[in-house]
């Protein structure tokens, strides 16, 4: 997109969305509380018609990062997006202290939303407040856990070593390298679950 | 949402538990050995396949049904109606949790006897989603499987190995004692009376003929196991020259009733760790069997070698390769028509 493009959308958005390009992509980062309002302008002020997806990504302390890639199906003319332009619009919302979060849902906007939230919902614990009917989607039944947040441990990795070497100078091929912080993949346990079972009620 | 339909959370069978539930029927349970042979080997060219095709292997499973390798001239019959009309379940593919009660659901509808080959990586051990939240990790874990083929994704020929095999195992049912009974034992050499002693010249002739079942042979000891013969403990450790005498009973087993000649010590065939009893054990406490040397004989009575016969020389290699020449003739035509062509611009 060129930056009169930019501007277009910057200016649609208004002032409390900070509009970037990354890698080609443009970004419109809002706060929590100008989400539903963001991608309201995005579909009547731009003519963004058509939600692609909506998912989340856990980044540790700094929250959940919640992001909608709206696009337009036909050209709209000056001042409003072309056809199959789009945009990803993205917020970032904390947690608590059980790893939870809540955001105002988008169903109100785009109705296609809905079993993305859905997902989202599942796979991260986020709640979307005024979404009804937020149950599980795509996991088996009775399945406990957010699996895509990345405190949730994967229980074959609790019983079999990941394969491969994590760190420089733990291969075998290579000579020793070590002096490097120590650090675990996403989802594979630390020390504590390697800890011997105790029965409860055996203290 | 209308027509969701409560499919259970599946369970784990037992290990070891594929070969037991197996059901043929009273029929063939009780028919003599040749007409199970028979029944066999109409099961096992005629398997109607249902394909449980989860993933990319799914492809591949197509691919083998199709003319290339086309897995119909081994008598795998695709496009069965249904899991209630087919006989062998392929399961290629991811199986993920979500799936496993419709897998365990439809493996159940088949009837019996039924088999199941897991094809691929994912389908065995989960494969390059060893570690994931939502994928079992091997299909086995829901029913049980026969054949495991190898590979991500395996190629076409591996399934049609993997066919072979099951067809082997499934030409081998109900005759072995895998299922229901178990295997019938020969008798123990104690109830057989001893032949008399020879004199005191060594028995030429039953030396003649015990000098090819004596070898012993080390490798053929796992398909043994389940015939040995009892062995009389009494093992005693030098002082025994062992001229066992083969005789095939009705059976199709044998016993080996070995003829102890005491004044000779020749060679320490079987030495026991406990060599105490050597000199005072009776020397006409006969059936005195080494462990090793009654495998050659049992394995030879139980198991016939495979006939090795040369093939018919085929005749199709020849007219392959007449079409062949006639082929490179047209091209060389061809070619030489073009470099007239080429020649004519020149």
């Amino acid at each position: 997109m060129t930056a009169e493009d930019l501007a277009v959308i910057s200016a649609a958005l208004g002032p409390d969305v900070e509009v970037t390009e990354q890698f080609g992509r443009v970004l419109a980062t809002v706060a929590a509380e100008g989400w539903v309002a963001t991608l309201t302008a995005a579909r009547d002020g731009l003519g963004a018609d058509f939600l692609d997806w909506l998912t989340g990504v856990d980044e540790l302390e700094a929250g959940y990062l919640v992001a909608a890639f709206v696009v337009s199906t036909a050209d709209r003319g000056p001042g409003k997006l072309g056809k199959a332009q789009g945009f990803i619009v993205r917020t970032r919302i904390p947690k608590d202290e059980r790893q939870a979060a809540r955001l105002d849902t988008a169903t109100g906007v785009y109705r296609g939303a809905a079993w993305h939230e859905r997902e989202t919902f599942e796979m991260f614990g986020i709640e979307f407040t005024g979404h009804d009917g937020l149950k599980p989607l795509l996991l088996p039944d009775g399945f406990e856990g957010h699996p895509l947040r990345k405190d949730f441990v994967l229980a074959s990795r609790v019983a079999k070593a990941w394969p491969g070497a994590k760190e420089p100078g733990e291969s075998e091929h290579t000579a020793a390298s070590p002096g490097r912080r120590r650090m675990l993949p996403p989802g594979v346990p630390g020390a504590e679950w390697l800890k011997p079972h105790v029965p409860e009620g055996s203290e | 949402m209308a027509g969701s339909v409560d499919l259970g959370i599946p369970a784990v069978p037992a290990a070891g538990s594929a070969a037991d539930t197996r059901q043929f029927g009273s029929a063939f349970e009780l028919a003599p050995k040749p007409v199970k042979l028979v029944l066999n080997w109409g099961r096992k060219y005629s398997l109607w396949v249902f394909n449980f095709g989860l993933a990319c292997c799914a492809i591949e499973f197509i691919a083998s049904s199709m003319a290339r390798h086309d897995f119909i001239r081994l008598g795998v019959i695709p496009f069965a109606p249904g899991p209630r009309q087919a006989d062998l379940m392929v399961v290629s593919g991811t199986v993920s949790d979500k799936m496993a009660p419709a897998v365990k659901r439809l493996y159940e509808q088949m009837p019996e006897p039924k088999y199941v080959i897991s094809f691929g990586s994912c389908a065995n051990c989960g494969g390059p989603y060893w570690d994931s939240y939502c994928v079992t990790k091997g299909v086995d874990q829901l029913i049980p499987v026969d054949v495991y083929v190898p590979g991500c994704p395996p190629r076409p020929e591996a399934l049609l190995q993997g066919i072979v095999k099951l067809q082997e195992r499934i030409a081998r049912e109900g005759t072995t004692g895998t299922t229901g009974k178990p295997p019938k034992l020969p008798r123990p050499v104690k109830a057989k009376k001893p032949k008399p002693l020879p004199s005191a010249p060594p028995v030429v002739e039953s030396g003649m003929e015990a000098t090819e079942p004596l070898r012993p042979v080390v490798e053929a000891t796992t398909e043994a196991t389940t015939q040995v013969v009892p062995v009389v403990e009494q093992t005693t450790e030098a002082t025994t020259q062992v001229v066992p005498v083969v005789e095939p009973t009705t059976e199709a087993t044998t016993q080996v009733v070995p003829v102890v000649e005491p004044e000779l010590p020749t060679e320490i065939i079987a030495p026991p760790p406990a060599s105490e009893s050597a000199e005072n054990a009776p020397t006409q406490q006969l059936p005195v069997v080494p462990v090793e040397e009654e495998v050659p004989a049992v394995e030879r009575t139980a198991e016939l070698p495979p006939i090795r016969k040369r093939p018919p020389r085929r005749r199709y290699f020849r007219e392959l390769r007449r079409a062949r020449d006639h082929g490179m003739e047209l091209f060389d035509e061809a070619v030489e028509d073009q470099a007239w062509e080429h020649d004519d611009d020149r």
